[in-house]
């Protein structure tokens, strides 16, 4: 029954595409983190862009870390090309549950001149 | 008919001829209908004028879809009584005399030919936002109506499927999607029955598989309207051949609908290309070419893109491979495939542009010339023609000096598991490779497209630390095959299913990489009362598909 009302909750957008898909019931929204880091790749797609980027951690090695936010057509003035590999970013917003590098986006900046105010 | 039914049509019928004349509250001429059984049919509710015309009816044009789905809600809903015959003649009729016109059709054939779409970047913001919740908004574009039939086919859709009617809309589907257009008067002003008969070249792509080419023989069928068919495609390794046949009508002159079976049993296999397979193609205007999609009718996301084009009198190019070479290559195989070539083709017979020099002619045919070429590591990068002498095909290879992206398609995708009354959803996927085109930015207009890449294909769950348990949602196979796993875990994955070039590298040094965006959902689901299934990369209501 957990999962049912899992998916249903997953569902919520009833008949819309895959755009707006889901919730973000897979994110800690209790606390917020930021993170500053060197854009690896931007995927601009449904239902939901992605930017992927290297963060130096306290050791000084390096976490891949991926953060997710609305879909194209809500990123107005956005395109494929508006986070270049070697951007650097700082991303607010709330980290995946199980401890993966993944994060929903609220706030970014980037060296480009990028923002996004999320929610 | 029930006794209900008939109380009800007569109370409509009553209702209709109580009501003033329907076309006095026209301002666009409507179409006559002339066909005996469409009038009636159509006519038991929607009353007709002295001009021929038929309410409703005569203010409408749309794709053989379209009115095969309005003929069978009047079948179902208002228990209109057709057999299956008189169904089949009258969404023909309409489709013919009330259809599109190539270039209206064109446009929104990605619906028909049922292919993934983002529909955001190509499409009026107001109608993708209205329509596109519940299906693709192509599916609204495949209808033509005056501004009062747009508005009360809104007003009624919002009420079945209970949301608010947005004005935006509505007057963006009337400027967009108007009656009276120049193409439908010019198309209908010439209009003939088509004249398919005779040899065909086809060239086919199946993702995952690669190109194919071959021939069809088009005859007319002994019985109807119809056109039956024989092909015989071989994979460009020669390695493959698939023999089918197949029925196939053609609407309006334009609007081909088929069906056909390969002649060796196909295996369990969902991407076996010797499954029976839908065909859905707009010939062109002239009738000298044919583009669409063949796709299997239980699973839609599979299937074969093709091109067709009359077989000439004299030779003729229809595809080179590969579609890419890179510069400072040497005694690559370029295969140039057509149609007539004459005998005794040498390398002094070939030629490819500028950087590339033909050594040799490893073997020739009528069909298909095999040569060896050299790319000098200077060649200028973009797309080119390649030439047999005096027949030429444009744009057929492109030169790169690195593959700059690779882009995995499709880049966002649904798949499904499978359950009790629901097969599952599979996806095939295709790792295509990008050169950074003039601009020298990789990820825009100009870029050049290479062809598939070789890549290794491989999963990544969205927020799982522990990516060993990525079966539990599927597998992608060497081929990019995604298999959603046996058992429906009852909720939904979003997955990366990334490409990874095995001979290349990015610029920076990096593996050269391509995602793909793939949410893998649960079969079905029920929301307020209403049971919801997967339709290519959205859930409609179950029930209300276009097929």
């Amino acid at each position: 029954m957990k999962t049912i009302a899992l998916a249903l909750m997953l569902f919520l957008a009833a008949t819309t595409p895959a755009a707006a898909h889901h919730g973000l019931a897979a994110f800690d929204q209790t606390s917020k983190i930021t993170l500053k880091g060197t854009v690896i790749d931007f995927h601009f797609v449904n239902p939901h862009s992605v930017v992927e980027f290297e963060v130096k951690d306290a050791n000084g090695q390096v976490q891949r870390w991926q953060a997710e936010m609305t879909s194209p057509a809500n990123l107005k003035g956005w395109t494929a090309t508006s986070l270049e590999p070697g951007v650097v970013v700082t991303v607010t917003g709330y980290r995946a549950k199980g401890g993966a590098l993944f994060l929903w986006v609220t706030d970014l900046t980037a060296s480009n001149g990028m923002k996004l105010k999320g929610k | 008919m029930p006794g209900a039914t008939v109380l009800a049509a007569a109370a409509l019928t009553l209702f209709t001829l109580a009501a003033p004349p329907f076309a006095s509250a026209q301002p666009e001429a409507g179409i006559p209908v002339t066909d005996p059984l469409v009038r009636a049919k159509c006519g038991t509710c929607h009353a007709a004028d002295d001009r021929g015309r038929i309410e409703r009816v005569s203010w409408a044009r749309a794709t053989p879809e379209g009115w095969q789905a309005a003929t069978k809600r009047m079948i179902v809903e208002n228990a209109v009584a057709v057999t299956p015959i008189e169904a089949r003649a009258i969404v023909g009729y309409l489709s013919a005399k009330h259809g599109l016109a190539p270039e209206e059709a064109r446009p929104v054939m990605y619906a028909a030919e049922r292919r993934v779409r983002d529909e955001s970047q190509t499409l009026n913001g107001a109608i993708v936002a209205a329509c596109g919740k519940c299906h693709q908004a192509a599916r609204a574009l495949m209808w033509r109506r005056p501004a009062a039939d747009w508005t009360r086919f809104v007003e009624r859709h919002a009420t079945r499927y209970r949301f608010t009617p947005d004005a935006k809309a509505v007057a963006a589907l009337t400027e967009a999607a108007p009656l009276q257009t120049r193409e439908w008067n010019a198309w209908s002003a010439t209009a003939r029955p088509p004249a398919l008969a005779g040899q065909w070249l086809v060239t086919a792509h199946i993702p995952g598989r690669g190109n194919f080419h071959g021939d069809m023989t088009v005859e007319p069928a002994s019985d109807g309207d119809a056109f039956v068919t024989r092909t015989r495609l071989r994979s460009v390794d020669g390695n493959t051949t698939l023999d089918r046949t197949g029925r196939s009508v053609v609407y309006g002159g334009t609007a081909w609908r088929g069906r056909s079976s390969a002649s060796n049993a196909a295996t369990a296999a969902p991407d076996d290309p010797a499954n029976d397979m839908q065909e859905v193609l707009l010939i062109a205007s002239d009738g000298s070419k044919a583009e669409g999609r063949w796709f299997r009718g239980q699973y839609q996301e599979l299937g074969i893109d093709v091109k067709m084009q009359r077989a000439p009198a004299g030779p003729v190019l229809i595809l080179v491979d590969p579609p890419s070479l890179k510069a400072g290559s040497n005694a690559g195989r370029l295969r140039v495939i057509g149609h007539g070539f004459a005998t005794g083709v040498t390398a002094a017979d070939l030629s490819a542009g500028p950087g590339v020099r033909v050594r040799r002619v490893v073997s020739s045919t009528a069909d298909e010339i095999v040569a060896e070429v050299d790319v000098a590591p200077d060649a200028p990068p973009g797309r080119r023609a390649v030439a047999v002498r005096s027949s030429a095909l444009e744009n057929a290879l492109a030169i790169y000096d690195r593959i700059d992206d690779v882009k995995v398609l499709p880049d966002s995708s649904l798949a499904s598991f499978g359950s009790e009354g629901y097969t599952r959803g599979y996806q095939q996927f295709e790792a295509i490779g990008y050169h950074r085109g003039p601009d020298g930015k990789r990820r825009t207009a100009d870029d050049v497209e290479l062809g598939p890449v070789d890549v290794t294909w491989s999963m990544e769950v969205f927020y799982e630390v522990d990516q060993t348990r990525r079966d539990r949602v599927g597998t992608v196979s060497a081929a990019g095959f995604f298999t959603p796993a046996a058992v429906n875990p009852g909720i939904n994955s979003d997955v990366w299913v990334i490409a990874t070039a095995k001979h290349e590298q990015g610029a920076d040094g990096r593996p050269l990489v391509g995602k793909g965006y793939l949410v893998v959902t649960v079969p079905t689901y029920t929301f307020d009362g209403r049971v919801y299934v997967r339709d290519l990369d959205r859930w409609i209501e179950e029930g209300s598909s276009p097929r």
